[in-house]
């Protein structure tokens, strides 16, 4: 890569960092508008910016941040008092700041607008009496400081050669000259308020590298470990000492890959903290008054999986703040805190993390999404009936269920959490929600922490093998053939005083066309041939709340597996979400469970 | 072997963009640091030739560092880095007994020429 564009994907990189920690701070600030730390670190990352963005030649950013740069040197010296309309202002800067930087990201020559706003601060600042307008800034100050000018000019370009940029640059930068001489008098006054800021940027964290070449890094893990197997299976057959040989080779490559996996790690306070801004928003056009509590946001997780499920979780706590929690008269009336708490909390639990976002609103009524379910023909009146109270909550991830009472700009459109589901879903998550009327509720989302390599049971289809990622697998059971009932069409088993419907991978595997899987029957026709004697060998599947038991027809170890993507010419394939190469060389399928869940409760009905 | 330099910038961007421009150059850069505290224990443990130093740091201001380094008569050679216009700083941190100072936004052409003059 040229070295232009290195910087540029550093600045970026920057860039993007310096304006979530501008939304943070403003956030902070609106709470406490005494807050002079935060008002400190504005400052200071402005002025950074400004610097950065000047370097890079982006003067739109560079100009903007300026301007925000000057408002917050009066706001220091108390000229600019703080109110909702400046923070309604602050924040759309910040917002054209992030446009800004997506702009020149994804190399698309829009324009964004930014003179309106930006003139609009140019007032403000005009009005706190110390900042004169670009024209008579220079006419006044041009006899004030002449020298002054002149001087900085010659040090600041000292080569020689000009050419015309070089005299555009003087020219803006004597300009800037002029306009900052109001920062010589902040720099005068900033020693003594300097002292109690404290150091929020840490040094040895901040090495930045692409995700794109972290993706090709565990990419090549990832083979690396398959070529490991196969070499190790092929030859540690012969020869025992070689095997030893082996444990060596095994044991560096397997921690390679965790340091691998380590390195893309990322805190979830990176996201969490985004939340700030999301959650006030929500709140103001929402009228209500919330407060975000962020809770274990140094737990790490894998960055793309923060990357998919980020926008699964701005609407989880959209829909916490405009439909979890009460209005506030309600809250009163019901002798809870006027203020309203969103709680948005990470724990880890082996290799999964657990994201919970809860509130302390009016809670989920079962009966009530029970009702709705049946009315919107989710599922039948009878099922509706069976759910458990958690379970019956669950619909709410169902597509075409929405449980708003009316249509709010913000969420509660009908389409989204099903949308939820799925984003969760691709990456072989989980959710599950607990809730009690009138108290709240929580949805807890459970993510693997690392995405490329998974733990995974095999197992045997005839000759094929097969994987099925233990995060979705309850327990492996050994039946008989007394052991499973008919019930209607279909098959099914008691478990864990549960029933579980029952079908045949195999029967599944082998219809002709998907069509024909829609008569249950077609899902368990070599039941009929088994003998009494014969053993069953059921995998049960869980996903969502939905729980399947498969026949497979033999069981193998469990094993962490490298899952690749299929050729983009299977994309239609039903029911396998990708392949592993195993170390005998076999290619080895892996099932899609949530798609086999979803379809096996759909042809149920 | 190339002269040590310790840059000092509470910018990534920048921190990269110097070093490079410093390493193209044969310089050595011994260490980096982003904020006041880091850069005074880097500045004592690696000794370095040459200092570049931003003066707005999250925890003080540069000039104080290069207070603290002088008193303690550390013989490193101090580049300032400063944002235009603020002349004030730049003066101060002159008589202070800073070498040469560069304003941003720079080139690597006049960073590099500012550095070689003060390396001699």
């Amino acid at each position: 890569m040229a070295k232009e564009d290195e910087f540029k994907e550093i600045f970026l990189a920057e860039a993007q960092e310096q304006q979530d920690e501008l939304e943070k701070l403003f956030t902070d600030l609106e709470k406490d508008h005494g807050d002079k730390q935060s008002i400190e670190a504005i400052f200071r990352i402005t002025h950074t910016l400004k610097a950065n963005a000047a370097g890079m030649g982006f003067e739109d950013i560079a100009g903007m941040a300026h301007v925000m740069e000057d408002i917050f040197s009066e706001i220091k010296q108390g000229n600019i008092k703080l109110n909702t309309r400046v923070f309604n202002d602050l924040f759309k800067a910040n917002d054209t700041l992030s446009e800004m930087i997506s702009v020149i990201k994804s190399n698309s020559n829009k324009k964004v607008r930014y003179r309106g706003l930006k003139t609009k601060l140019q007032v403000m600042l005009r009005d706190a009496g110390a900042h004169k307008d670009q024209e008579e800034g220079v006419k006044t100050a041009n006899s004030i400081s002449e020298k002054q000018k002149s001087e900085s000019q010659e040090e600041v370009t000292p080569s020689s050669q000009e050419n015309e940029k070089q005299l555009e640059e003087k020219k803006e930068k004597a300009e800037d000259a002029l306009l900052d001489i109001e920062d010589e008098n902040i720099d005068d006054q900033q020693e003594d308020v300097v002292v109690e800021a404290s150091s929020q940027i840490q040094l040895s964290d901040n090495v930045s590298i692409p995700v794109r070449k972290l993706d090709h890094l565990m990419n090549l893990v990832g083979e690396l470990l398959i070529e490991r197997d196969r070499v190790v299976t092929t030859f540690s057959d012969e020869n025992k000492k070689r095997r030893n040989e082996f444990t060596r080779l095994q044991r560096i490559t397997s921690e390679l890959q965790y340091s691998v996996m380590d390195v893309r790690l990322v805190q979830v306070a990176v996201l969490f903290n985004k939340f700030h801004r999301i959650v006030r928003d929500v709140a103001t056009l929402e009228d209500k008054r919330v407060n975000l509590v962020l809770e274990g946001t140094e737990n790490e997780i894998d960055r793309n999986i923060l990357q998919i499920i980020s926008d699964s979780l701005i609407h989880l706590v959209r829909n916490a703040v405009s439909h979890g929690l009460e209005a506030s008269q309600e809250r009163v009336k019901q002798n809870k805190k006027e203020e309203g708490t969103v709680t948005l909390r990470a724990r880890s639990e082996r290799d999964e993390i657990i994201i919970d976002v809860s509130d302390d609103g009016r809670g989920i009524n079962p009966e009530i999404i029970r009702k709705k379910a049946v009315e919107k023909k989710v599922i039948s009146a009878a099922e509706a009936k069976k759910l458990t109270d958690d379970d019956a909550r669950l619909l709410i991830f169902e597509a075409g269920f929405s449980s708003a009472e009316k249509v709010t700009s913000v969420s509660g459109r009908g389409v989204g959490m099903d949308v939820v589901r799925k984003a969760i879903d691709s990456i072989g998550g989980n959710i599950e929600v607990s809730s009690e009327v009138g108290k709240g509720t929580t949805i807890s989302m459970r993510l693997p922490s690392s995405m490329a390599v998974k733990s995974a049971l095999l197992f045997q289809i005839g000759e094929a093998n097969f994987a099925i990622p233990l995060s979705y697998t309850q327990a492996v059971e050994a039946v008989y053939k007394k052991d499973i009932h008919r019930v209607g069409n279909g098959l099914v088993i008691r478990h864990l005083k549960k029933n579980k419907q029952v079908a045949f991978l195999s029967d599944m595997f082998e219809a002709k066309h998907f069509e024909d899987l829609s008569n249950r029957k077609m899902m368990h026709k070599r039941f009929k041939d088994i003998s009494e004697e014969d053993k069953i060998h059921l995998v049960i599947i869980s996903n969502n709340g939905k729980e399947v038991a498969l026949v497979v027809d033999v069981l193998k170890q469990q094993k962490e597996i490298v899952e690749k993507p299929l050729d983009p010419m299977l994309e239609g394939v039903k029911f396998i979400s990708g392949a592993t190469i195993l170390g005998d060389g076999n290619v080895c399928l892996v099932l899609d469970v949530p798609e086999i869940t979803q379809f096996l409760f759909k042809t149920s009905k | 072997m190339g002269k040590k330099v310790l840059v000092v910038d509470d910018s990534l961007y920048m921190r990269t963009l110097i070093k490079d421009a410093l390493t193209a150059e044969g310089y050595e850069v011994v260490g980096m640091a982003a904020n006041g505290e880091s850069a005074i224990d880097m500045a004592f443990d690696l000794t370095p030739d040459l200092i570049t130093l931003d003066n707005i740091l999250p925890d003080m201001l540069g000039i104080d560092i290069l207070k603290v380094l002088k008193e303690e008569e550390l013989e490193s050679k101090v580049v300032m880095i400063s944002a235009v216009g603020q002349q004030s700083v730049v003066d101060e941190g002159l008589q202070l007994g800073a070498d040469e100072y560069i304003v941003k936004p720079f080139t690597t052409e006049q960073l590099i020429e500012v550095i070689n003059k003060v390396m001699g």
